[in-house]
């Protein structure tokens, strides 16, 4: 038994599904621009998607009476695009997970309506879908095929570890089929927390650029369904890829930095290699997490050149386009990953110039034509919640 | 398959920190809806710069992870894996109030650093020095329940040989407002909410201190009596018992009408016939809650009874067998089967 990706959904500022994103990575078309829909004093540059609420509910299909919360209406875009793909066409004969990662979840609403909650009962209605939970619930509710539903929040690393624990689902028996990723939006509670971290570059990022000065932060969604391969076959589905290795690791360091020795990122993508049955140099590109800061570029290369020595693969991060989408990052990745598996190409590492000596390592600077056989994507995240993902060719 | 021994558990709760005290005399909150942990003194354990980095969830999770470790005689952990329904609620709420009523202008990182959900699984894994899998839970009701499966299955599945599995929230006064409006906690309930800390060590490993195993996990989400029947009759057949050999269930029933109905007719459906069990009247109700649920049945292997302050009646002797059920809205399921060992 493998397990295969049968369908991918994603949501971006770079598109709003698989065509449209691919064709902005191949064209080099970042989505990082001014700030239209949060309402925020701070003027940083953000990858947002340009829908409001209502636009949000539209493109989600859903009444305009629906109490909106931006992040799991993102989310149920995303995850509406991977199940069609999937075509899964008798719900019923299947045990088909949701497995989604999130932290800002309704947050957006809890800072409108904070006050409100607490002291009068004008804003009740928006009390309901607020935590993480909720988020998820709202997404395989208006679904409607699931037979199992959880959250994982691991920070900027949430999505992927959501796509690990469906393929354990997978692997144990407990799932035939399972839809995970993640989803995130803006909000004013983590765009100031970042900013107090002083970590948000006041223009368009670029990671492993000698003149990185922060990361952008985004919003979006992927999902990937990830099945049996057994029972992909006995469906007559059609598989995009397989998830050939997964590791997750903790840097167990410090809350929002990493190690000097990158041990935590180091070890995520050794598991990886060591459960796909892979050598290093068996892996043709990586997308790295590469979110522009000074801290993380500096050490995902450390752990790059600790797991490939001195034959590191192309790699670039697409956090130029889309910007860091945080909990989604890792679902919004694996998608592209996997377009990038399909369609043999490694998009560009926007906006890099220079080499940084410290870090010792070219991105690729433009969009390459590439034989993709094997692909890892890499999500680190606060907590020195550090994990990584290798797709394949079937 | 590799079984899944639970070598420790313990908690930091409204009763005696670390302690088997509620067993015989359990501190009693009626008519309290909200009700403080008692918490140990930190300074014991802790350097006053641990204790300064680090607020009382944190605080929690370490000394629980601490201990746990130190009970189940193993150097360390494979993983941390732990569940929360709303994370570091504190850190949340002092950076939300600065953003709301000071403005944009002059945060401070250090409440924000400490706000996502997955501080307690980190700051366990820089405690206990774990570079090893780490992941957290936020699942609402189910959150430790989807902790507890993830480690199930990696232990069974021979990926690790053991793991820290917890449960940890923080009920504040202000967030006890906004769960009273949504119906969740305070109003016609009968009992207390409060916040929970609660792990401890499952392992391959059966150590001396072992006296249960986990002999299955299932979660279901479902709107239909049949889909919750069959997980329930899954969980059995998985521990390879008959209905009638449970010796109890212990059940989330928290003195909320609308939950312990639900609770009533699910169980009524499932056709048991052992006593239900509750224990939301010793330690309160939160998200995760049920990690104490969890820990007082692991408290009735060990003592070879089911206590009478569980049972509101005549203590069990020898069990054999105890269902943890719990639920989220009558729509997300859990079942967590306990064995003695």
């Amino acid at each position: 038994m493998q397990v295969w990706a049968t369908g991918v959904g994603i949501i971006s500022s770079i598109g709003g599904d698989c065509k449209a994103t691919l064709e902005s990575l191949k064209h080099s078309r970042s989505g990082i621009g001014k700030i239209k829909h949060l309402k925020t004093m701070h003027n940083l540059p953000v990858g947002e998607i340009d829908m409001d609420y209502d636009e949000l509910l539209r493109c989600a299909g859903l009444p305009q009476n629906t109490i909106s919360v931006r992040t799991p209406l993102i989310g149920l875009i995303a995850a509406r695009q991977a199940v069609a793909q999937a075509d899964i066409v008798d719900c019923k004969k299947y045990k088909i997970a949701f497995v989604s990662g999130t932290t800002v979840g309704g947050m957006d609403r809890m800072e409108q309506f904070y006050d409100h909650f607490l002291n009068d009962n004008t804003k009740n209605s928006y009390l309901y879908p607020h935590d993480i939970g909720d988020s998820s619930d709202f997404i395989a509710s208006n679904i409607g095929i699931f037979s199992f539903v959880t959250s994982i929040s691991t920070a900027c690393s949430s999505a992927a570890n959501a796509i690990i624990f469906g393929a354990e689902l997978i692997k144990h028996g407990k799932a035939d089929i399972a839809v995970c990723g993640g989803c995130e939006s803006l909000s004013l509670y983590h765009i100031n927390g970042f900013n107090s971290l002083k970590i948000l570059d006041s223009n368009p990022c670029r990671p492993f650029d000698i003149s990185r000065a922060g990361l952008n932060l985004g919003e979006g969604a992927g999902y990937v369904v990830l099945e049996n391969s057994d029972v992909a076959i006995a469906r007559g589905a059609e598989p995009l890829c397989r998830l050939s290795g997964y590791g997750n690791a903790c840097d167990a360091y410090h809350q929002t930095a990493t190690s000097e020795n990158a041990q935590g990122p180091y070890l995520a993508m050794s598991k990886a290699l060591k459960l796909a049955h892979l050598k290093h140099s068996e892996i043709s590109c990586v997308n790295a997490h590469g979110t522009g800061t000074g801290n993380n570029d500096l050490t995902e290369c450390v752990a790059l050149k600790r797991i490939f020595g001195n034959d590191v693969p192309p790699f670039s991060s697409t956090k130029a386009f889309t910007g860091h989408a945080t909990s989604a990052a890792g679902g919004i990745e694996a998608v592209i990953s996997i377009l990038c598996l399909q369609n043999n190409f490694l998009p560009a590492n926007l906006r890099f110039k220079s080499i940084d000596s410290a870090l010792g390592l070219m991105p690729a600077i433009e969009p390459m034509d590439i034989y993709c056989e094997n692909i890892m994507t890499n999500s680190f995240g606060f907590g020195g919640n550090d994990t990584s993902l290798i797709f394949s060719k079937i | 398959m590799p079984e899944v021994y639970v070598n420790s558990f313990c908690q930091i709760s409204v009763q005696n920190p670390l302690s088997d005290n509620w067993t015989i005399e359990p501190k009693c909150f009626e008519g309290k809806k909200l009700v403080e942990l008692c918490d140990p003194d930190y300074k014991k354990y802790f350097s006053s710069s641990v204790l300064r980095r680090n607020g009382n969830l944190l605080r929690r999770a370490m000394l629980v992870s601490q201990t746990a470790v130190e009970m189940s005689g193993l150097q360390g952990v494979d993983a941390v894996i732990t569940g929360t329904g709303l994370g570091a609620v504190e850190n949340t709420e002092a950076f939300l109030k600065q953003l709301i009523y000071s403005g944009e202008e002059f945060l401070k990182p250090s409440y924000f650093m400490q706000s996502t959900h997955n501080t307690a699984s980190s700051a366990v894994a820089i405690h206990l020095k774990c570079n090893g899998y780490n992941s957290t839970y936020c699942q609402k009701s189910l959150s430790f329940e989807s902790a507890m499966l993830d480690a199930f299955l990696q232990i069974s599945g021979s990926e690790i040989k053991s793991a820290f599995v917890g449960g940890f929230d923080e009920v504040t006064p202000d967030y006890f407002t906004i769960l009273e409006k949504q119906g969740y906690l305070g109003g016609a309930m009968s009992g207390f909410a409060a916040s929970s800390a609660a792990g401890g060590v499952l392992s391959c490993v059966k150590n001396s201190e072992a006296h249960c195993k986990v002999a299955s996990v299932n979660m279901v989400y479902c709107s239909n009596n049949k889909d919750l029947i069959d997980a329930f009759e899954k969980t059995l057949t998985e521990s390879g018992i008959k209905k009638n050999e449970l010796t109890a269930i212990v059940s989330g029933m928290d003195g909320m009408p609308a939950n312990d109905e639900v609770y009533l007719q699910n169980l009524c459906q499932l056709g048991v016939s052992c006593p239900i069990l509750k224990v939301s009247h010793i330690f309160g109700e939160c998200y995760t809650a049920s990690a104490y649920a969890f820990y007082a049945a692991v408290e009735c292997f060990k003592a070879e009874k089911i206590f009478s302050v569980l049972t509101a009646g005549n203590e069990l002797v020898n069990p054999q067998n105890i269902l943890l059920y719990r639920h989220c809205n009558n729509k997300n399921h859990s079942f967590i089967l306990l064995k003695k060992c």
